[in-house]
């Protein structure tokens, strides 16, 4: 005779109970973890904000989290480098050699990709294989031929040195990236626009570029975060203090050669400088990101 | 079709923006020519942070106003960048005009493809070197014997203390610490001064990898440390030098090793004497000012004396002095030539300059200028006290010829044998041989 399994739902309801407080326990641990990492990695950041805006003498004086005194005069003091210089000038420098880093990548390598993905030439795995080489030439064993050559055709202390290149599709890693984007969108798609009677440019100015975007966004992003931050070409290249760009500007507030340095101004200007970087990012995170998902990973 | 056009439009205006941009960044720069004895534009290098930018400026405006036709364009950089900029700019002879310099780094410059020498712009008058003491100038001459820069700023190393702590251990009984006293006796007041320091304080830096204090030790056991390009102490001075600091560590007078690595910064702001960790550190005199200014808001109402390097078991004097001054580029033309010269002259004779730059970077190399200073009753305290002892040791120091990248290679090779030494990896032997194999291999490199 079979017999019936009976349930008490009391016991059922505990059972529950249990789980659920099991789980909810797991997510609060996990979340306290979470939140402790978030914290310590954040803490440096945090401590720089703070300590931008107290007084100079208390950075390192006062040993509490939040500031006693507040203040705005870092940044001040900051923004005025010194004698005539001020962070305007060196954003205004920094931005057009970001733009035309941008606009010069953007064009050439786009096009350099184009023809690796989808057109045919003799010599292109050749080429294609010599370009992927150039990314693996350290920056040592091109700097000084490099620089005797920007020097000789009268380039340096001009921005030339820093965006010319990059019209030239200099970057193989962008050209790379777009590579592999374009070889993954539909023959299709152009084979219509080959019907149509459309030229190679058409063919790349209205059906490829437009369907690249997000490896486009991606290439964007980073040539102006990797320009936006790049120290020693512009250190070496814009010798001139008008000329000087964020990046360079930001280590004339310490002298660990023994003078005064100032913290505070330090610390206010990189807090002004996180911001394009930051925005621009906020601003391209969904492009990026996909660019990054269709592309990143393949 | 509409976005199209919109496209078009913004793809327009960026070519637009690129091709106006583009055309700025190839303006030339230069001054406009103006009537007068002295005219013509020199690019003029140094390093420092924002004070001695803010100072370097102002001395500049000062020889401008002076000087209307002269136009002098401002290249500076943080220090190591400032050495790596230099050195590319000198393979494609493209250097400034006046290149601020320094005698450990001199050598690895003064060649007269780099630098141009300088004798015969002293000698038919165009540089004033009037007052400039002869053992400063000649710190100033390459392995040549030609002279490469002006010197301007002369700087010493020397040990900063905590006078609040060296006070309560005097009161506690415990003998204050004379100069001239030898490296034994210093050692024996470290030891003694410990129980009456702060919990948790090192009576001294552990200085067994920093290269001043080595140099000092070596010269004041009568030894060199450079011999041409060779290194020329022996091994036994080197051995002591480890035993020394040794001995020191494992009594607890010093740091731990792994708090000497993070001490080590350069940065006066992270030291153990700004922050009240130690009684004692090696640190150049003319930071006195800033140190001070650091303690002043970590502990208020401390202060920070300056007192000479121990000298030798007979009475040697080890301490080396160095030298920051103007040279000239080797590609500097020969119409900027006299402004460079006069540039000079003015950074290194006008008291006013003088005065503006307040021996920011090494005490005045004029003796009547730097007494003018200490004299001066709105010259910082810290700053007299700088010059003062400057002017009691000049006499009895030691310069060291550094030879080219010899500066560098004390410095890394000292640190990697003393650090395997204190983490025990070494013994005091086998650091002592691991550091003159590693410093000779790397000067007969920078040699070649």
């Amino acid at each position: 005779m079979a017999t019936v399994k009976t349930y008490d739902p009391e016991l059922l309801r505990a059972e529950r109970r249990k789980r659920e407080n099991i789980r909810r326990l797991k997510g609060l641990g996990l979340h306290a973890l979470l939140i402790t990492t978030l914290g310590v990695m954040l803490y440096p950041v945090i401590w720089m904000v703070l300590s931008a805006l107290r007084p100079e003498t208390e950075i390192f004086g006062d040993m509490g989290f939040i500031p006693t005194n507040w203040t705005l005069e870092n940044f001040v003091r900051g923004w005025q480098l010194y004698g005539n210089l001020t962070f305007t000038q060196f954003y205004v420098n920094s931005f057009i050699i970001c733009a035309l880093a941008i606009i010069g990548n953007l064009l050439a390598c786009s096009m350099a990709a184009y023809a690796f993905a989808r057109l045919e030439f003799r010599g292109k795995w050749w080429l294609f294989a010599i370009m992927l080489g150039t990314m693996m030439l350290p920056i040592h064993v091109q700097l000084i031929p490099q620089y005797i050559f920007f020097l000789n055709i009268g380039w340096v202390n001009t921005i030339l040195p820093l965006v010319v290149p990059k019209f030239l599709a200099h970057d193989a890693f962008f050209i790379f990236l777009m590579v592999q984007f374009m070889r993954s969108l539909p023959h299709e798609l152009e084979q219509a626009a080959i019907v149509d009677g459309a030229s190679y440019w058409q063919r790349y100015w209205r059906i490829i570029l437009p369907l690249s975007m997000p490896a486009l966004a991606t290439t964007a992003v980073f040539t102006f975060i990797n320009t936006y931050n790049d120290f020693f070409s512009q250190l070496i290249y814009l010798t001139d203090t008008d000329r000087m760009t964020v990046p360079v500007a930001l280590r004339l507030f310490l002298d660990p050669s023994g003078g005064s340095s100032s913290f505070g101004g330090l610390f206010a200007m990189v807090l002004v400088s996180i911001g394009p970087v930051l925005g621009f990012f906020l601003a391209s995170q969904r492009l990026l990101t996909k660019g990054i998902a269709t592309q990143g990973f393949k | 079709m509409q976005e199209f056009r919109l496209k078009k439009r913004v793809a327009g205006s960026l070519l637009a923006t690129s091709i106006l941009a583009l055309s700025m960044a190839v303006l030339p720069n230069g001054a406009a020519a103006q009537d007068s004895d002295l005219q013509g534009e020199i690019r003029f290098s140094w390093w420092g942070g924002q004070v001695r930018n803010d100072k370097t400026d102002r001395i500049i405006q000062l020889f401008e106003g002076q000087h209307p036709n002269v136009s002098i364009v401002r290249e500076n950089a943080d220090w190591s960048p400032y050495w790596e900029r230099l050195t590319i700019q000198s393979t494609g002879n493209n250097q400034p005009c006046a290149i601020t310099m320094q005698t450990r780094w001199l050598a690895t410059y003064a060649r007269p493809d780099i630098l141009m020498p300088l004798d015969e712009l002293v000698e038919n008058g165009t540089l004033d070197v009037s007052g400039i003491p002869e053992p400063v100038l000649n710190s100033a001459r390459g392995a040549d014997g030609n002279l490469y820069m002006i010197p301007h700023g002369v700087f010493y190393f020397a040990l900063m203390y905590n006078e609040q702590m060296a006070q309560t251990a005097a009161d506690a009984g415990v003998a204050p610490l004379d100069y001239p006293y030898t490296w034994d006796e210093f050692a024996e007041y470290l030891t003694a001064i410990l129980p009456h320091l702060p919990e948790g304080a090192a009576s001294v830096h552990n200085m067994g990898r920093e290269q001043d204090a080595f140099v000092t030790w070596v010269q004041s056991h009568g030894e060199e440390v450079f011999d041409g390009s060779n290194v020329g102490f022996t091994k036994d001075v080197a051995v002591q030098w480890f035993e020394y600091w040794e001995a020191l560590r494992t009594a607890g007078v010093t740091e731990p090793p792994e708090v000497m690595i993070s001490d080590n910064s350069a940065l006066i702001e992270e030291s153990n004497i700004a922050n009240n960790r130690g009684f004692m550190t090696n640190r150049p005199p003319n930071q006195l000012g800033s140190v001070q200014t650091t303690v002043d808001t970590v502990s208020p109402g401390t202060t920070i004396g300056i007192t000479p390097y121990p000298v030798g078991p007979d009475g040697t004097v080890g301490m080396d002095i160095g030298a920051n001054g103007i040279a000239i580029g080797a590609s500097c033309d020969e119409a900027r030539v006299p402004v460079a010269a006069e540039w000079i002259n003015f950074w290194t004779q006008n008291e006013e300059a003088a005065g503006i730059y307040e021996s920011d970077n090494g005490v005045v190399s004029i003796p009547a200028l730097a007494t003018a200073q200490a004299e001066d009753p709105d010259t910082q305290p810290t700053q007299v006290e700088h010059i003062e002892l400057y002017q009691e040791l000049i006499d009895t120091a030691n310069p060291v010829f550094w030879p080219a990248g010899g500066y560098q290679a004390l410095t890394d090779t000292l640190n990697r044998a003393y650090d395997a030494v204190a983490f025990g990896q070494l013994t005091p032997e086998q650091g002592a041989d691991q550091l003159i194999a590693d410093l000779q291999q790397q000067l007969s490199q920078a040699a070649r």
